[in-house]
């Protein structure tokens, strides 16, 4: 009996230290550790800078909040700084949840369903299917100054209430371009199609000097080669329509082959540099400011990379156009709405606090922290502070006083709405899959099959 | 039977209940998904779709390269594992201090996570900077260096590269346990009989390990089809999906928040593994010798 009842209690004793050991004594740590690395836990707490942030720090003291970020942003040491910055003022601690860029979408939906979504969400608006009945409706001051090619991208598609706050700048994607290398070539700016371009680059070419890097080991980096330039494409002849309800398939359009094509051609024409397969952005970056290269695609973030990793050589980059259209009526500036954005949970239990963090990001201590770092056009208009923008979003402008401006493709708005949105299709693993020997026709068809499968997931009409 | 019997039962029922609750309901759960739509975009709303999952994974390309990749990975790494590691093991079997320290290093490998490994192979297999062309170059061979990873003729074969130098250490190690339970006099009347060295390992070595072989060529075949973070690490897939296998397929499919297809995936791939691991089994299992 004495040995019986002994293993009775030794296998419950088993079964329950099991199911001990399943469950999190800290909901923080769990939601710090599944899925997901965490990269940084907070900062010092508060010393408050001013009155009403003397208030703000008392009344949240000793308090911390998670924010859910993809590993993208996570590196951005702007956006930490920044974010540190709102948290010092608070009196907060932080802890990041970072997860792999191509897993956030999954993460951050089934986080969502299950309601363990993190206190704040730090995203990139350009995804489509974020989870937005889970996002709180935003009322800081701030709500009224967003610029009107960032507001719709802030709305909850369902209501129209303002469920994200704008944080990164409205940036530009473009060419950079080395300015003594074109100088010493003759090439004048802007290049207003792709056979001037290809012009340029031999002249270029003729000086020694690698006419347009390409950085094909990233698989986001040549897609800015078409993000820049696609758009025009799509505007002719109802494509929008067209293709967003499956009446016609990208690779059955010639204009959109075409200009595949012509980026296409920069694997075998001899105009971009040798090691394009293995050379990451970085290695980009060095070559455009060093003038290894004449030009280079990039958004306008690069401006603070190459500031920072190359002090004054920056002032001898620009940025201009990305002409891989045919038709110089095509030529277009691609100035987009603000990507990066902050959203708090609305089921969350630090609510307020989430709130109050959102609200002191898009101060004016806190944007300046992050505009220094990372200068660029503000998405909000008459907040009574001017941000550091770049020279680059300088030179776009006056571009835009000639050319029209549109978004990228894929965020574009058509007839008002981000319609071409939810058919990304992976658009930049078919563009890099160029680079790695496929012909255009045969990127463009899998880019049709993936969207397409994306799009019949989603129960798109049509699909 | 009594008492003693009753203790061992209820000791077991712990271990049960974790294999069914980790193991059993999640692979009937698994093949219950795979008739669903289930994704990212309808969480909470998933539909019976019949054999679509199935359907649409036996037209797709990349499915075929992935299976062809890994069909390939494996014949290539469980016959190069099991040479060199028998080989390794034939050299470093008898006792001795440097044959100690030789064993140790040729396993030292396997200790390392497959990642790690995917990292420091990504950099000496750079086709700039890496070690092989570097030294390819340094030596007048530069027409030899190759895009190792990113040229999809050789992408494979150096992943498979990188398994074989991780785990041919610990094939030997099993392999130096069957030669060390061979009774010497088997050998001791071979060379009576004048048999030599390569008669010695072909009919008296080989047929008294093939339990051994039995057990690396499994775990060879097993970890063979499981591979995954040598190709995540270096390639993921890529060039052009030319590298893809099929737990990174498997992987990519979850990833694009397919998950009812994703279990679609992850049925067809066990059923083919345990339809190779089965036969191999049963086919090494007839040469074992009992003596």
């Amino acid at each position: 009996m004495g040995k019986k009842m002994n293993s009775i209690l030794l296998s419950l004793f088993l079964v329950f230290a099991f199911v001990l050991s399943g469950c999190s004594v800290e909901t923080k740590e769990t939601k710090a550790t599944s899925d997901a690395t965490t990269v940084n836990e907070g900062t010092s707490k508060a010393t408050a800078t001013t009155a009403e942030d003397t208030t703000a720090a008392n009344k949240y003291a000793g308090e911390s909040l998670t924010i859910l970020m993809a590993s993208g942003d996570g590196s951005n040491e702007a956006v930490k700084a920044a974010m540190d910055k709102a948290a010092e003022i608070l009196g907060i601690t932080l802890e990041y949840s970072v997860v792999p860029d191509d897993q956030f979408l999954n993460v951050i939906n089934t986080k969502g369903s299950t309601g363990n979504l993190d206190d704040v969400i730090f995203t990139s608006a350009s995804l489509s299917d974020l989870p937005y009945a889970e996002f709180a409706e935003l009322s800081g001051d701030w709500v009224s100054h967003i610029s009107d090619a960032t507001k719709s991208f802030t709305l909850n598609p369902d209501d129209g209430t303002t469920i994200m706050a704008p944080f990164g700048a409205e940036s530009n994607f473009g060419l950079a371009y080395n300015k003594a290398v074109l100088e010493k070539a003759g090439v004048t700016l802007p290049i207003k199609d792709y056979a001037a371009f290809l012009d340029a680059c031999k002249k270029i070419k003729d000086t020694g000097v690698t006419p347009l890097y390409i950085s094909a080991q990233e698989n986001w980096t040549p897609q800015i080669l078409l993000l820049s330039s696609f758009t025009t494409t799509l505007l002719k002849d109802d494509l929008v329509t067209q293709l967003s309800t499956n009446k016609v398939k990208p690779q059955d359009v010639q204009g959109i082959v075409d200009i595949w094509n012509n980026v296409k051609a920069f694997s075998t024409n001899g105009y971009i540099n040798d090691d394009f397969l293995s050379s990451s952005h970085q290695m980009g970056l060095e070559a455009i400011a060093k003038g290894e290269a004449g030009f280079y695609a990039v958004t306008d973030g690069a401006y603070g990379e190459i500031k920072t990793a190359y002090g004054d050589l920056i002032q001898g980059v620009g940025l201009t156009l990305c002409p891989m259209w045919n038709d110089e009526a095509d030529a277009f500036v691609m100035g987009n709405r603000s990507a990066r954005m902050l959203a708090a949970t609305k089921n969350g239990s630090k609510l307020d606090i989430a709130k109050a963090f959102i609200d002191t990001c898009i101060s004016q201590e806190v944007m300046t922290v992050y505009y220094d770092m990372s200068p660029g056009a503000s998405p909000y208009v008459d907040m009574g502070y001017d941000l550091t923008s770049s020279e680059w979003n300088q030179e776009m402008k006056e571009l835009a006083t000639q050319f029209p401006t549109h978004g990228d493709w894929c965020n574009n708005l058509y007839d008002g709405t981000a319609v071409m949105n939810k058919f990304f299709g992976e658009f930049d693993l078919r563009v890099q899959s160029m680079f790695s020997g496929k012909t255009a026709q045969a990127a463009v068809t899998d880019w049709y099959t993936a969207y397409s499968e994306s799009a019949k997931a989603q129960r798109v009409e049509g699909f | 039977m009594g008492k003693k019997g009753f203790y061992s039962n209820w000791m077991m029922y712990p271990a049960i209940l974790i294999f069914v609750v980790f193991f059993i309901i999640p692979n009937i759960s698994g093949f219950y998904l795979a008739f669903t739509d289930w994704n990212v975009y309808f969480i909470d709303d998933m539909r019976l779709v019949g054999f679509d999952n199935f359907q649409k994974l036996f037209i797709d390309n990349i499915f075929w390269i992935s299976l062809k990749n890994t069909l390939f990975f494996v014949f290539v790494t469980v016959m190069a594992k099991n040479i060199i590691g028998f080989i390794m093991a034939l050299l470093v079997s008898k006792a001795s201090k440097f044959n100690t320290y030789l064993r140790t290093v040729m396993f030292l490998p396997v200790m390392i996570s497959g990642i790690v490994i995917s990292i420091i192979f990504l950099s000496i297999y750079n086709p700039e900077t890496g070690l092989i062309n570097t030294f390819l170059r340094s030596i007048g061979l530069g027409a030899l260096a190759k895009g190792w990873l990113i040229d999809s003729k050789f992408a494979m074969s150096s992943i498979a590269a990188m398994e074989i130098w991780q785990w041919s250490g610990f094939n030997m190690v099993i392999f130096i346990a069957g030669l060390q339970s061979i009774p010497h006099n088997f050998y001791e009347a071979a060379s009576i009989d004048g048999a030599t060295w390569f008669q010695k390992i072909r009919y008296i070595t080989v047929p008294l390990m093939i339990q051994s072989f039995t057990m690396t060529f499994v775990f060879s075949i097993i970890s063979g089809f499981k591979v995954f973070a040598q190709v995540y690490g270096t390639t993921n897939g890529g060039p052009n999906d030319s590298t893809q296998v099929m737990a990174t397929f498997l992987f990519r499919s979850f990833a694009r928040g397919q998950y009812g297809y994703s279990a679609a995936v992850g049925i067809v791939f066990m059923l083919v593994i345990t339809l190779f691991s089965a036969l191999f089994l049963v086919f090494l299992r007839k040469k074992e010798i009992e003596y």
